[in-house]
């Protein structure tokens, strides 16, 4: 039934171009280098990091599309990099602050996923949080769907979408379930905004995780569930998300795996900002479709912002990974992320 | 002995970087637009008068349309003049690298039409003649066209 609906408003959409032709197109790049210390090798690391070409154009007073391709190392290319496509958005402003949208998104789970994107310039940390490196949040759907924001008084935003579900490409879904995500968030005062999403999806046998990796054999049922608050303000930041994400199948039943992390920095002098960061992603015993390795992890760092288009983050991480034997991680990163 | 040492070499060059890429902390400086400031308005869409408080939603992106339905598009001077940073601190109470990176970081979340930047006040202000739903801001000594009062008054 939603997919119909979708499909009736995508259609209303295309008869409804008829808008005033504009053509305003904006091109930026994000890039980001940057040089580690692993303590335990006692080795410094150069690295490069990503290089992010983001393209934003106006079509029409109604119709917008936006863009984003990173170029980034790959072992596996034979030029030892790969060329990706993260976003790609067509957009259709239909009534006020209510619009249509179709491509490839960032899936609308979680805030960070929703907010920071690939350019590095914008992250508060380093990285992004274990919970998004252990590939419990699908990243990226291919889709369409509805969203709003900025409504009333409380600043009420919406996101609902159907897309190709976990195992599919970009190109075509590899069963006849779509994924199903929502996302809700408000803003009752500056700065700080309260959100809540789901991601629903039925997984066949023998796909592909989140991550890209074909784990298991079993038909999983997936059922994602994540809330979040964070305030940004002048002097304080504060972000706290926490997912829980139930797989389930008919041999084991449901195996349910909680992660979350906790930021908070402190603004001094209007350029530097300390900050420390915890995440934790615990597995239940007996999960199958995530690689199952308990994680806990804690990073302090300093970042100095130089202006609004370069920062550069000093940053101790330390990381205890596994179920039955653990490792531990002990790095210092320096990164440099511009914009431009 | 050779760990302490790296770890040095790793805080000692993101420490020299910092140093040396240090420019002197922004500060909001005293009025530079005699006279406060204007907005100024396309003849379509927006209407004689609003309060600051929405002025401000307005500007920040979170609502792209007037009520008769025509796009707001927004014109601003740049930063780097004093009408654009009289602008961040009077209107958004920002510096001009706070509304920088808040713009830059909209629009790369989607959620916003990057705003025209103009240099000067009578580029900005034949945009906003030449665009229907356009909005900007100008200083009230070289406002011309359509002007609407915020709170009351002609000059914020």
């Amino acid at each position: 039934m939603r997919i119909r609906l979708l499909f009736i408003i995508f259609l209303s959409c295309i008869f409804n171009l008829h808008s005033q032709v504009k053509d305003k197109t904006t091109i930026r790049g994000f890039i980001d280098i940057g040089s580690s210390y692993d303590m335990e090798k006692e080795r410094v690391n150069f690295q490069f990091g990503e290089q992010d070409l983001f393209i934003t154009s106006d079509l029409s007073d109604k119709i917008s599309f936006l863009g984003e391709s990173v170029l980034k190392y790959s072992p596996t290319s034979p030029t030892k990099f790969d060329i990706s496509l993260e976003r790609a958005i067509f957009k259709y402003n239909y009534y006020k602050n209510h619009n249509f949208f179709a491509g490839k998104v960032h899936t609308a789970l979680n805030y960070w996923n929703d907010t920071y994107h690939h350019g590095r310039l914008f992250f508060p940390t380093v990285g992004r949080p274990e919970l998004f490196n252990q590939n419990i949040i699908p990243l990226h759907t291919t889709g369409m769907g509805l969203s709003g924001q900025n409504l009333g008084n409380w600043k009420f935003g919406y996101t609902i979408m159907i897309g190709n579900g976990l195992g599919s490409t970009d190109l075509a879904d590899n069963n006849a379930e779509k994924c199903f995500v929502f996302a809700l968030h408000f803003k009752p005062i500056d700065g700080l905004r309260i959100g809540g999403s789901g991601y629903f999806d039925k997984i066949d046998g023998v796909v592909h995780n989140h991550g890209g990796g074909v784990t298991q054999v079993h038909n999983v049922r997936q059922g994602i569930y994540s809330g979040s608050i964070a305030y940004f303000k002048k002097k304080f930041e504060f972000l706290a998300e926490a997912s829980s994400c139930q797989n389930s199948t008919d041999s084991i039943g449901v195996k349910t795996t909680y992660a979350m992390y906790v930021y908070a920095g402190f603004r001094i002098k209007d350029m530097f900002v300390p900050y420390v960061r915890y995440d934790n992603v615990d597995y239940e015993k007996g999960e199958m479709y995530f690689t199952n390795s308990n994680t806990e992890a804690f990073c302090g760092g300093l970042r100095y912002e130089i202006n609004y288009l370069a920062s550069v983050k000093l940053e101790y991480q330390y990381k205890k990974t596994g179920t039955t034997s653990l490792a531990f991680t002990n790095n210092i990163f320096l990164q440099i992320a511009i914009g431009f | 002995m050779r760990l302490f040492k790296n770890i040095a070499f790793i805080l000692l060059g993101g420490f020299l970087l910092m140093f040396f890429s240090f420019t002197p902390e922004e500060q909001f400086n005293d009025p530079q637009t005699d006279g406060g400031l204007a907005v100024v308005v396309n003849s379509k869409g927006a209407p004689a008068e609003m309060p600051l408080s929405k002025l401000k939603i307005i500007l920040k992106g979170e609502q792209q349309r007037w009520k008769d339905g025509s796009k707001i598009t927004l014109a601003l001077m740049k930063t780097s003049t004093g009408v654009g940073e009289d602008m961040a601190k009077r209107i958004f109470g920002m510096t001009s690298k706070e509304l920088n990176k808040y713009f830059l970081s909209q629009v790369f979340q989607g959620k916003m039409s990057s705003p025209q930047f103009f240099d000067s006040e009578e580029d900005l202000l034949k945009y906003i003649k030449n665009n229907d739903g356009a909005i900007g801001v100008t200083s009230f000594k070289n406002a011309s066209g359509t002007t609407i009062t915020v709170d009351g008054k002609k000059a914020i």
